[in-house]
């Protein structure tokens, strides 16, 4: 699931696109806010050396493909049940590519081995491996309804535009305005 | 004559009946559960009383599918685990989901059953819908379909044994509960050490040491390799989407058995290594102590659905299944007390149960008759049977005299069975009667499997039947079981490669929704063994469709005549072999057993021991529940 041609641009010696990744739930509503995002904006005419790639899948599974694609920059869009805000909150933030300890690794990699899709153990895997560049942003949005089915609820399905609008802003920082 | 507790005889032509006489053959009445009580007499009895017993809780942290929980007790003045409750505390609903469905839909949406597991659980799904239709691939998308299987086992089989089994081996653990075993690990020269490359069984040992150990981070190397084999047949991975009714959308071409071929050469490699290297590290435990044989130990009842079919036999038709189903590189089987009773499908079907007697379900045989009294043959059928089943779930009782899983009680001739990758060896080399071929030979009492030239020289192993069905066991059958799958590949490529020279291309079949009543069952295996799919439509539109899967059987509770499901059955008498005192026990033999077994549900878990949690994982994909 490519976006144009995977162009590339070059950042502090690390050369490759700049991925959008979706990681989402399937059929859990809110949940799969990453991977439904990502089929709803892929279309889009989003710059040539943007990729928009949906992600959803085991974090070590995740590790080989960042690897593969070696972006410049990534920003990883997702739904997580934090439970401190409201339902519909988006989140943005630097991640901290500070690695974690290795039984929290360990812990996830195993749990990710059978088969769990996890935007946690996601970024715990890639980063202990180091497969994030620097500048890696995440986009979060709080659930409000984890039920079987398709759709999201009110308050998610509203804040989609708003999500949008910060992965846009993301990809058009120049890099010396990327935040590290 | 294959049954013993159900009233099923044979005629002269091989046809099952209902013995005359029974006026109601499947009735039962279920006994009453007691707690666990020290015996008057044997081992441990004339110990003082109150016994020195300790609840033992491996308690789940779940996240988005499914989890295992085990509940434990230990005799701490035996050394050993007296009572066991498996407990699957997530309902899924794959079957209520798919009524009233068009039938093809069935295959993307069960797929999602499982995150490792999802191209067999499409395959089945196919195989079914097949069957229900009345249609049948090309040979060629039989093959590829094969082909895929085989690179989706690579992804699963290495985890297992390198992520989720093997560490519970490495130096790191094992310093913690046996440190005498680490000091006479490192003594210990490695039979195998010319081919694996580790001098003494230390160093395998430091090489299943979490993150840092070479064959912990491999094993992430190789599920790569397993992936991209599956991704060039099935186009994608888990969850294919090139996987139809009669066949494969795949676009395939020579390159794509060539790219394949290159994978699976890297595969015989690892073959070579990874059967010498558990061959070392499980001699070592078994010769070290004796007692390790017993550890996970249950009666060897296995049972195998099959997989691989041969294209030239397979048909899709009920009416052939036991032809196509003994054709299949590893063919289906019971095998109850160490001996194969049966390797044909409708002896497997029919005389296949589930029971919801301590799960959360309501009974559907009560105050209605069952839907089918036969299966298309007319051969007999249980009202407990999956054509007649009915999920009602009703998440009652919640203790463990009554009620305390959602997982089923799956049983074949009223009887425990568990199904493995292991189980897939076992059966084909007792069934002795593997298609000629230059890769594998089943003997009988074992199988010899020729891995190619490739980086390493070619090379020949041998697995025999063990003597015992245990945790050593199985994780040395599964490590002989990648092996077996490989040259089952290779095979199974040959073959393509002739179609294709032939010009057979096709790899798919049109087909129409048919719109009367109709039943199907697909037979299949997942890289963790039995996987199972009934299906009845009608009007287009599914009106029943039922899902076992390999934790379905291993992960069951106890059944209506008290007999518990496998991972409890392998847990009670369970030696505790730590060389450590009582309070700083951390459980690794029980723990070791319930891996052995590659648990399917998405769970994190804990062992309580009420003096602090120590945290343990049994790790899995989410096909066990309902």
């Amino acid at each position: 699931m490519i976006s144009g041609p995977s162009g590339l641009s070059e950042r502090e010696g690390r050369v490759g696109p700049v991925l959008i990744g979706g990681i989402g739930l399937p059929w859990l509503r809110d949940l799969d806010f990453g991977t439904q995002f990502v089929r709803r904006v892929e279309g889009l005419d989003w710059p040539e050396h943007v990729m928009v790639e949906d992600l959803s899948f085991a974090a070590h599974r995740v590790l080989d493909r960042i690897n593969e694609i070696a972006p410049s920059r990534v920003i990883l869009v997702g739904c997580m049940p934090r439970e401190v805000d409201p339902p519909g909150t988006v989140r943005r933030y630097l991640l901290d590519l500070t690695p974690p300890p290795d039984q929290e690794v360990h812990d996830r990699l195993a749990e990710a081995a059978g088969g769990i899709i996890d935007l946690d153990h996601t970024l715990a895997v890639v980063r202990y491996w180091k497969g994030f560049p620097e500048g890696t942003i995440v986009i979060e949005i709080e659930p409000g309804d984890r039920s079987f089915g398709l759709g999201f609820s009110p308050e998610v399905e509203g804040a989609v535009d708003e999500v949008l609008a910060m992965v846009q802003e993301e990809v058009a920082k120049p890099p010396s305005e990327v935040p590290t | 004559m294959c049954f013993k507790n159900l009233p099923i005889e044979f005629d002269d032509a091989g046809k099952a009946r209902l013995k005359e006489g029974v006026k109601d053959p499947y009735a039962f009445n279920p006994v009453e559960l007691k707690s666990y009580a020290r015996p008057a007499d044997g081992p441990g009895a004339k110990l003082g009383a109150p016994p020195k017993l300790r609840d033992w809780n491996i308690d789940p942290v779940t996240r988005v599918a499914g989890s295992l929980a085990v509940h434990t007790v230990l005799d701490l003045e035996n050394k050993v685990a007296v009572d066991a409750h498996s407990i699957a505390s997530l309902f899924r609903g794959y079957e209520i989901i798919l009524e009233g469905r068009d039938p093809r839909d069935a295959i993307d949406i069960s797929s999602r059953a499982c995150g490792v597991c999802g191209g067999v659980h499409a395959t089945v799904s196919a195989l079914a819908i097949e069957m229900t239709f009345g249609i049948c691939p090309p040979p060629l998308g039989v093959e590829v379909r094969n082909l895929g299987e085989v690179g989706e086992y690579f992804y699963d089989r290495p985890l297992h044994l390198g992520l989720l089994a093997g560490p519970d081996y490495s130096t790191s653990l094992v310093s913690v509960t046996n440190p005498e075993l680490v000091t006479l690990a490192e003594k210990t020269l490695c039979r195998h050490g010319d081919i694996h490359g580790y001098r003494t069984i230390k160093d395998i040992m430091d090489a299943l040491n979490p993150l840092t150990g070479r064959i912990y981070l491999e094993a992430l190397e190789w599920t790569r390799v397993g992936r991209v084999m599956c991704m060039i047949m099935f186009g994608k991975y888990p969850h294919p989407s090139t996987i139809v009714p009669g066949g494969m959308s795949t676009t395939i071409s020579v390159s794509s058995f060539n790219e394949f071929y290159t994978q699976l050469g890297k595969i015989f490699d690892f073959c070579k290594v990874i059967t010498r290297l558990w061959d070392d590290l499980m001699d070592f435990f078994l010769e070290a102590n004796p007692e390790y044989e017993q550890v996970g130990a249950r009666p060897t009842n296995i049972a195998q659905t099959g997989v691989f079919d041969n294209s030239e036999v397979y048909d899709a038709t009920y009416a052939n299944i036991n032809e196509w189903g003994n054709a299949r590189w590893n063919v289906p089987g019971m095998v109850i007390e160490g001996k194969l009773v049966t390797t044909n499908l409708t002896d497997i079907n029919v005389g296949f149960e589930e029971f919801i007697e301590h799960s959360f379900y309501d009974d559907w045989t009560k105050g209605s008759q069952p839907r089918f009294k036969t299966d298309p043959l007319g051969n007999p059928l249980s009202p407990h049977h999956p054509w007649n089943k009915r999920t009602l779930p009703r998440p009652t009782g919640k203790n463990f005299k009554e009620k305390y899983t959602w997982d089923t009680a799956p049983r074949w001739d009223r009887q425990s069975i568990e199904t493995g990758a292991y189980g897939s060896v076992w059966v084909t080399a007792l069934a002795g009667q593997t298609v000629d071929n230059p890769f594998i030979e089943s003997t009988g009492d074992g199988m010899r499997m020729v891995m190619p030239r490739h980086e390493l020289p070619e090379d020949e192993l041998y697995w025999k039947v063990p003597r015992t069905l245990n945790a050593m066991e199985r994780n040395r059958a599964r490590a002989y079981a990648m092996a077996n799958s490989a040259a089952v590949g290779m095979n199974i490529m040959l073959k393509a490669l002739e179609y294709w020279r032939r010009g057979e291309t096709a790899v798919s079949t049109p087909f129409k929704v048919p719109k009367d009543e109709r039943l199907g069952v697909g037979f299949w295996e997942a890289s963790r063994g039995w996987l199972v799919h009934h299906m009845h439509i009608d009007k287009g539109k599914i009106l029943n469709y039922q899902i076992t899967t390999p934790s379905t059987l291993n992960a069951a509770p106890r059944d209506p005549f008290g007999t518990p499901g496998p991972y409890e059955e392998a847990v009670v008498g369970t030696p505790i072999l730590e060389s450590v005192r009582d309070e700083d026990i951390k459980g690794i033999d029980i723990l070791r057993a319930i891996r052995s077994f590659d648990p399917c549900m998405p769970c994190t878990t804990h062992i309580d021991t009420g003096l602090g949690t120590i945290v343990r994982e049994v790790n899995s994909c989410g096909c066990t529940l309902e």
